[in-house]
C-alpha cells in the first residue's frame, strides 16, 4: 500500500519532469531545424532572385524575341550570341536554353563546365500562362540535381517562346562542397533535404526519402519514421519564389537522448525507493493488520452462520477492545439469531398464505366477473375504465377491450353526467369508511347513443395509495316495466277495494233498514193481527219473517267477510288455547242442552291479529258444535300436530258428521254448504272468512273428513307481514 | 213533566217501528220526529220551522241515524257539540251500520253512546226498551240542558 503511494508520487513526479526535458529537447530540436532550414533557404534565395531578373530581362530582350518569331539562322546566330553573353554576366555559369512556343528547342547554351548534362537539355519546360517566371520542381537524374528557371518571351500578351537557365545545384553520387557546408551548419547527425512532398526530395546527392506532408505542417516539428534510420525530427521551411522546402531532420534519438537517460535514471532510482518503503511499511503494518486479520475472519465465519468464534485477542489498547467488542456482538447475535429465524420463517409463511390468497381472489374474481350477468366496471382515480368484463361491454355496445382508458363518463348520457357523478361522489363520501358499498338508480348510455335504466352498486378501496372504483351495473329495464306494470296493477286494486268499501257502506246501511221492516212489521202484524188469521196465513207470515231474518244475518257475514278482508291488521302475541275454551263456553251458554265434550292440548303462541283470529277460532268451534248435533259423545279436540314451513300446524277435530273428502275444495268458497240448510243450518260464508283470516295471516288451512267420521281443520299462521310500529 | 225525546230518522218504517216497540214497552214519553239532519237542527236551536215555537222543550236524549238526507248524522253532531246549548245534550247514534269507521267518528265527534239497530224484530225491540228506560229514566241531566235557552 505504502509502496504503491510512493510508487505512485515518484511516477508523477518522474512523468512531469521527463515531459518538461522532452517539451525543451523539442524546442531546442525546433529551433535548430527552423534556424538551419531558414538559412538554407536564404543560401538558395539570393542565387534565385538574380537568376529570376536576369531571365526576366532576357525575355524581354528583341534579339530573343525575333528568334523566336522567325527561328531562321540569322536570327538564332544573334539569339544565340545573347544567351552566351547571358551566361557570362553571371558568377554561376547556367545552361540557358531558348524554346519555341510549340515546344521546340531552339538554343542550347551548355554550362562550360566539363560536367555538363546534355540529356537534360531535352527536357522541356513547363510554363503556365502567368507573366512572372516559373521555378521548376527540384529535379533529380543520374547525373545531377538541378532546377529550371523559366520566363515567357511574348509578343503583346501572346507568348512567343521561352527562355530556360537550368541551374545544377548538387552532383549525383559525389559529396559536394555545398553538402559539406550544410552539414557543418547543422550538425553531424542531421540531415539536410530539399524538394517538395509531391515532387520527391533529394539531398543534392540524389533522390532522397523526406517526409510525404511537410507542408501541412510547416513550422511545426514533425515526427516520422525512416526505413532503416528509426524515428526522426525534422522541420520544414519554404525557399520564397520557388515551389521547393529546405528540410531539416535529427535523429529523434538525439533530440530526447537527455530527457530519456532521465527516465532511465528515475525509474531506477524510484523502484528502489518503492522497494524500500513497501518494506518498511509491511513490517509497520503487520502489528495492526494481523489482529484485524482475524477479525475479518470471524466477521466472515459470522456472516456464513458460525456465531460460536471467539477471538481471543487479549491486548490492552484499542485493538483488544475492539476485539472484545466483537466477541460480545458475536454472542449476542447469536442470541439474536435464532429467535428472527422463527420470524423470518413466519413471516414468510404469512407472505405465502397470502400471495395464494391473493391469486386465489384475483382468479375468483376474473371468473366471477367473466360469468357475471352483471356489468362490472372498475375505474381508477382519474375516472378511466381499466376493467371491464364481458357483460358489461355487451350491455354498453362496445366491442372487446374498447372501453378500457374511455373516462368513465362515456357511460352516462351527456347531459346527466354531473348529476351522475355528483350523486356517486356523495355515495363515496357517506360511505368512506372501507369498502363500504351502496346502490343508486340512474339512466345510463350505449354506445350507439341509446339510454337505459340501470341500477349502480358502487365501491371503493385504496391500492398502493391508489384509490380505484368498481360498480356492478345491473341493466333494470326489465324491472322498470314490470314495476310500472305492479303500481299500474296497485292503483286499480286500490281503486276496486275503495269501490268495495264504498259498496260494503251502502249495504251496511241501506240493505238492512228494509230487512227490518219486513221482519218489524211480519211480527208486528202476528201481534197486533195473528188472532184474525188462519193456519196457513201465520205460517206465510212466520216464513216473511224468518226469511228476512236470515237474509239480515247473511248481510252481516257478507260485512264480515269484506272487512277481514279489509281490515288492517294489528300484531300481537296470542294463545290459542284460552281462546279455544271462551268460544267453546260462549257456545255451552247458547246451547245450554247439548252435552259436548272439549279436550286441549298445550300450544305454542301464535302472532297475529286477536280480533281476526279468535273469528276464526269462533267460526270453528261453531262449526264443529253444529255438525256433532247428532253425536251423543260429541267431542271437540284443539291442538298441534307438526309443523308445516316452520310453522306450527293447529288443529280443531270434532267426531261428527263429517263430510264427503271430494268435495273438500269446496269447504272455503263463499256460499258453498255441503249439507241442507235444514239439517244443518248456515250461511256457508263462516268458513269463506275463515280462509280469508288465514290466508290473510300468510297461513294454511284444510280440511281431512270422511262421512259420518267427523273433521279435522288444520291450519297455520304465517309470519305476519306488518310494520313493527303498528305491534301493541 | 214535559219530557221528549227527539227521534232523528228518514226510514218511516223505522220510525214507526222504533215508536211501537217504546210503547210496547210502556214508554209514554212524547217522541218528536224529523226526517233529516237540518230539521233536526233547525228543532234544537229554534230555526226554520221552529222559528215560532218558542216553547220547545229540550229532549231528554237524541236518537241521530248516520245516513240522512241533506244533512248527515255526523255534521248534526259536530254542531251540536260547537254549540254551548247543546253541548252536553245525550247524544245516542242508531244507526244500521256497524262500520268501524262509523263508530269511530261517532265517537269522536262526541256521541255519548252507539248502538247498532238490529234486523231481527226481537233484538230491536230488546235494544228501544233498554234505550228508552235507560235515557228516558235512569239517566241525569246536565243542570244547564234542563232549559231551552
Amino acid at each position: 500500500m505504502i509502496a504503491a503511494l510512493l510508487a505512485a508520487v515518484i511516477a508523477i513526479f518522474a512523468v512531469a519532469v521527463f515531459s518538461e526535458m522532452r517539451r525543451q529537447a523539442e524546442d531546442q530540436a525546433a529551433d535548430r531545424a527552423r534556424s538551419a532550414s531558414l538559412q538554407i533557404a536564404q543560401l538558395f534565395d539570393n542565387g534565385i532572385r538574380l537568376q529570376i531578373s536576369q531571365v526576366n530581362a532576357a525575355a524581354a530582350d528583341p534579339v530573343l524575341r525575333a528568334a523566336t518569331a522567325q527561328p531562321t539562322a540569322r536570327t538564332l546566330a544573334a539569339a544565340r550570341a545573347r544567351l552566351i553573353e547571358l551566361q557570362r554576366s553571371s558568377p554561376i555559369r547556367d545552361e540557358i536554353q531558348l524554346w519555341s512556343a510549340d515546344g521546340e528547342q531552339l538554343l542550347n547554351v551548355a554550362a562550360p563546365d566539363s560536367t555538363a548534362v546534355p540529356h537534360a537539355a531535352r527536357v522541356r519546360p513547363n510554363m503556365g500562362d502567368g507573366d512572372s517566371v516559373s521555378m521548376s520542381p527540384m529535379n533529380v537524374d543520374s547525373v545531377a540535381v538541378w532546377f529550371d528557371a523559366t520566363a515567357a518571351v511574348k509578343d503583346g500578351e501572346r507568348h512567343q517562346g521561352y527562355i530556360v537557365r537550368r541551374r545544377r545545384v548538387g552532383v549525383t553520387q559525389s559529396s559536394g562542397s555545398a553538402v559539406q557546408t550544410i552539414n557543418r551548419l547543422i550538425g553531424i547527425e542531421a540531415r539536410f533535404l530539399l524538394g517538395h512532398p509531391e515532387t520527391g526530395w533529394t539531398d543534392l546527392l540524389g533522390p532522397a526519402a523526406g517526409p510525404t506532408n511537410a507542408t501541412a505542417t510547416t513550422g511545426v516539428v514533425h515526427t516520422y519514421a525512416v526505413d532503416g534510420k528509426g524515428r526522426q525530427v525534422g522541420h520544414a521551411e519554404p525557399i520564397a519564389l520557388t515551389p521547393w522546402y529546405v528540410w531539416v531532420e535529427f535523429p529523434h534519438a538525439r533530440v530526447y537522448g537527455r530527457s530519456m537517460d532521465f527516465l532511465r535514471r528515475i525509474t531506477i532510482v524510484g523502484v528502489g525507493i518503492a522497494l524500500f518503503g513497501a518494506l518498511v511499511g509491511w513490517r509497520i503494518s503487520r502489528h495492526i493488520t494481523l489482529p484485524l486479520g482475524a477479525l475479518t475472519k470471524a466477521a466472515t465465519k459470522m456472516s456464513a452462520g458460525d456465531y460460536e468464534h471467539s477471538l481471543g485477542v487479549e491486548r490492552r489498547d484499542e485493538l483488544g477492545s475492539l476485539a472484545a467488542a466483537f466477541d460480545r456482538m458475536a454472542a449476542s447475535v447469536e442470541e439474536a439469531r435464532a429467535g428472527l429465524e422463527e420470524q423470518v420463517e413466519q413471516r414468510t409463511r404469512e407472505l405465502q398464505a397470502t400471495n395464494e390468497r391473493l391469486s386465489g381472489s384475483e382468479q375468483q374474481f376474473r371468473s366471477l366477473a367473466s360469468s357475471s350477468g352483471a356489468a362490472i366496471v372498475t375505474a381508477d382515480a382519474n375516472g378511466k375504465i381499466n376493467f371491464v368484463n364481458a357483460a358489461g361491454e355487451q350491455m354498453f355496445g362496445y366491442a372487446s377491450g374498447e372501453l378500457i382508458g374511455q373516462p368513465i363518463a362515456t357511460l352516462m348520457p351527456p347531459d346527466d353526467r354531473a348529476t351522475i357523478e355528483e350523486r356517486t361522489g356523495r355515495m363515496m363520501i357517506s360511505g368512506e369508511s372501507g369498502s363500504h358499498e351502496r346502490t343508486m338508480e340512474f339512466t345510463a348510455q350505449r354506445k350507439d347513443g341509446s339510454e337505459f335504466p340501470v341500477e349502480l352498486s358502487l365501491a371503493s378501496w385504496v391500492v398502493g395509495g391508489k384509490r380505484l372504483t368498481g360498480g356492478v351495473i345491473r341493466d333494470i329495464s326489465e324491472r322498470k316495466t314490470m314495476q310500472a306494470a305492479l303500481e299500474q296493477r296497485a292503483r286499480s286494486l286500490e281503486d276496486a277495494n275503495k269501490e268495495l268499501a264504498a259498496f260494503s257502506y251502502s249495504v251496511s246501511h241501506d240493505l238492512r233498514a228494509p230487512l227490518r221492516g219486513l221482519q218489524g212489521f211480519s211480527e208486528a202484524l202476528l201481534e197486533d193481527y195473528g188472532d184474525k188469521l188462519d193456519e196457513r196465513g201465520l205460517d206465510y207470515l212466520h216464513r216473511v219473517s224468518d226469511a228476512a231474518g236470515r237474509m239480515g244475518q247473511l248481510i252481516d257475514e257478507l260485512l264480515e267477510l269484506s272487512r277481514v278482508s279489509r281490515t288492517e291488521l294489528r300484531r300481537q302475541r296470542i294463545e290459542l288455547a284460552p281462546l279455544v275454551m271462551r268460544h267453546f263456553e260462549e257456545m255451552q251458554r247458547l246451547d245450554p242442552d247439548r252435552k259436548v265434550a272439549i279436550r286441549t292440548h298445550p300450544v305454542p303462541p301464535a302472532i297475529g291479529d286477536e280480533r281476526l283470529i279468535s273469528l276464526v277460532i269462533q267460526n270453528l268451534i261453531e262449526n264443529a258444535w253444529k255438525f256433532t248435533r247428532q253425536q251423543p259423545n260429541a267431542l271437540i279436540e284443539f291442538g298441534t300436530d307438526g309443523s308445516r314451513d316452520g310453522f306450527p300446524v293447529y288443529y280443531i277435530r270434532d267426531n261428527g258428521a263429517g263430510f264427503d273428502p271430494q268435495y273438500s275444495e269446496k269447504l272455503f268458497g263463499a256460499f258453498e254448504r255441503l249439507h241442507a240448510e235444514s239439517e244443518f243450518p248456515g250461511t256457508g260464508v263462516g268458513l269463506a272468512i275463515v280462509q280469508r283470516i288465514i290466508q290473510r295471516h300468510g297461513g294454511e288451512i284444510w280440511a281431512d273428513a270422511a262421512l259420518g267420521q267427523g273433521a279435522t281443520f288444520h291450519f297455520t299462521l304465517g309470519r305476519l307481514n306488518v310494520p313493527a310500529s303498528i305491534e301493541s | 213533566m214535559n219530557d221528549v225525546m227527539l227521534l232523528v230518522e228518514d226510514n218511516v218504517d223505522d220510525q214507526e217501528l222504533t215508536i211501537r216497540a217504546l210503547r210496547k214497552n210502556n214508554v209514554t214519553t212524547e217522541v218528536v220526529t224529523v226526517n233529516d239532519g237540518v230539521e233536526a237542527l233547525d228543532f234544537l236551536f229554534g230555526t226554520g220551522k221552529y222559528e215560532s215555537q218558542p216553547n220547545r222543550p229540550v229532549p231528554r236524549v237524541v236518537l241521530l241515524d248516520l245516513k240522512l238526507p241533506r244533512l248527515g248524522g255526523i255534521d248534526v253532531l259536530r254542531r251540536l257539540r260547537a254549540d254551548p246549548r247543546t253541548k252536553w245534550l245525550p247524544v245516542v247514534i242508531f244507526t244500521s251500520s256497524r262500520e268501524d269507521q262509523d263508530i269511530i267518528d261517532g265517537y269522536r265527534f262526541g256521541a255519548t253512546s252507539y248502538v247498532r239497530k238490529p234486523v231481527l224484530y226481537t233484538e230491536f225491540l230488546e235494544a228501544v226498551k233498554e234505550l228508552g228506560l235507560y235515557w228516558l229514566m235512569r239517566n241525569e241531566r246536565a243542570p244547564h240542558a234542563k232549559n231551552g235557552d
